[in-house]
């Protein structure tokens, strides 16, 4: 209300005072209607978003069961996640996700989306199919995928030994087991990159592919002097999105190891869901998150303003 | 290395939207192949239309469309043919690619065994209020902000 007055109030008066009476007071009454419209939103936000945020911050210093009273600890919560070995092997897992992801899961898209960009026939048809594994729920993925994985009867095993290829345990092993999530999450998560991706590599001028080739630029220069420098922007802003996303893994550790073999899959998310629903442990789980939290949105605003002095 | 600039030929004039020529099967195509040639990437047309440079663009096209089938279809037919699969047939050893007897009835003995019309519902629930909510109130505040700026 008082915000809508001295909006109303700055604006320049250039009629007589009625007139302006009466602006004053139609301002207002279309702001008024401005912020009613604007309070749902807000309430629902600070409802299921900001008041759980804050309460996360809380809890991580307390002891609580949800049905006693709670109590204030100190840093008890953290100085417990610290000593505990599962802690370091989360965090260990969870960053070489990430990195693999990186790998795998960031260059593989892009890549196919240049090729496809090429293709003159079944546009449509390439895209439908890279979609699909997008519209598969990601429980249902992941048990497709631990079934594919199963070592005696599963299809890559089958298939391996049917080409008398030597086999691998996959997701049970502690050195492929990362790499094996990794896949996964790539197969049903790159559809959505690709497409954004075409649609970017459509917005680059033919004229600069014309000129780089007039200058005697082969394929691999006109990618990387024209594609790669074009397409800057949005390769920049999906990597933060994928690294913030992957470091947030959770569905594929949880569906198809269980955090096994070994903790070699265990990702801080599926910690955190651990020490919530397994150990009964709030506070731990609390303190987790925000840590999770802190990390993410320190290197978020580092990656951006990195990027973005780069220039 | 910048690229050095070049003076590029001026378009010629456009005249505007130009009479529609009756939409036949001929001028479609015409009309088509235009904005392919307009919309170049890449590879140029040039290339393109050369014989070593159809055979690339073939072998490649060949090559991505069978690799996204097995990559992205066979696992979703592996998945649907395997719902329909005897329990027997699913353990055997080679897999069968196509199931001998097609056991349609296994969604009909799913839906009654886990009782999905109650889970059905619950997510149609879920996703329906989810989606009403944000309908409702999101636009509400998007005008909202957007009248306030």
């Amino acid at each position: 209300m008082s915000v809508a007055t001295s909006v109303a109030a700055r604006l320049p008066s250039r009629s007589t005072a009625t007139n302006r009476g009466d602006r004053i007071r139609r301002k207002l009454a279309a702001n008024l209607t401005a912020y009613l419209m604007l309070a749902g939103g807000l309430i629902c936000f600070a409802l299921f978003s900001w008041y759980p945020t804050v309460r996360a911050f809380i809890l991580a210093f307390q002891k609580t069961n949800f049905v006693g009273a709670s109590h204030w600890v100190g840093w008890a919560n953290f100085e417990r996640l610290f000593a505990d070995p599962e802690f370091t092997a989360a965090w260990r897992n969870t960053v070489e996700f990430t990195g693999f992801a990186l790998l795998i899961g960031f260059a593989v898209p892009f890549l196919l989306a240049v090729v496809l960009n090429e293709m003159r026939h079944a546009k449509s048809l390439f895209r439908l199919l890279v979609y699909l594994p997008v519209m598969v729920p990601p429980v249902v993925t992941a048990i497709l995928w631990k079934w594919f994985y199963d070592p005696g009867d599963g299809l890559f095993n089958e298939t391996l030994r049917a080409l008398h290829l030597p086999t691998s345990s996959w997701v049970y092993s502690t050195s492929t087991a990362v790499l094996s999530l990794v896949l996964v999450s790539t197969w049903s998560n790159m559809g959505s990159t690709v497409l954004i991706y075409l649609a970017a590599l459509q917005g680059i001028p033919a004229d600069l592919y014309e000129a780089a080739e007039l200058d005697g630029a082969n394929i691999l220069q006109r990618v990387r002097h024209v594609t790669v420098p074009q397409t800057r922007y949005v390769l920049l802003m999906l990597m933060l999105l994928q690294i913030v996303a992957t470091m947030q893994v959770f569905t594929e550790p949880f569906i198809i190891t269980g955090g096994g073999p070994q903790d070699a899959t265990i990702s801080v998310l599926y910690l955190i869901y651990k020490y919530a629903f397994v150990y009964y442990d709030y506070g731990g789980a609390c303190a987790l998150s925000i840590m999770l939290f802190v990390f993410l949105g320190i290197f978020s605003a580092f990656y951006l303003r990195l990027t973005r002095t780069n220039d | 290395m910048a690229t050095p600039t070049i003076a590029v030929a001026p378009l010629p004039p456009s005249t505007g939207p130009a009479p529609q020529p009756p939409d036949t099967r001929r001028t479609r195509k015409a009309r088509r192949r235009a904005a392919e040639r307009s919309a170049r990437t890449l590879a140029s047309p040039m290339a393109l239309r050369g014989r070593k440079g159809r055979t690339i663009y073939w072998t490649v096209f060949t090559v991505l469309l069978i690799a996204f089938v097995i990559g992205f279809l066979f696992p979703l037919y592996w998945m649907i043919t395997g719902a329909m699969k005897s329990t027997p047939e699913l353990l055997t050893t080679p897999p069968t690619v196509v199931p001998h007897v097609w056991h349609p009835s296994n969604f009909a003995s799913a839906w009654s065994q886990m009782d999905l019309a109650q889970y059905i519902g619950n997510t149609a629930i879920q996703a329906g209020g989810a989606w009403l909510l944000q309908i409702v109130f999101l636009t509400m505040a998007a005008y909202a902000l957007s009248k306030l700026r």
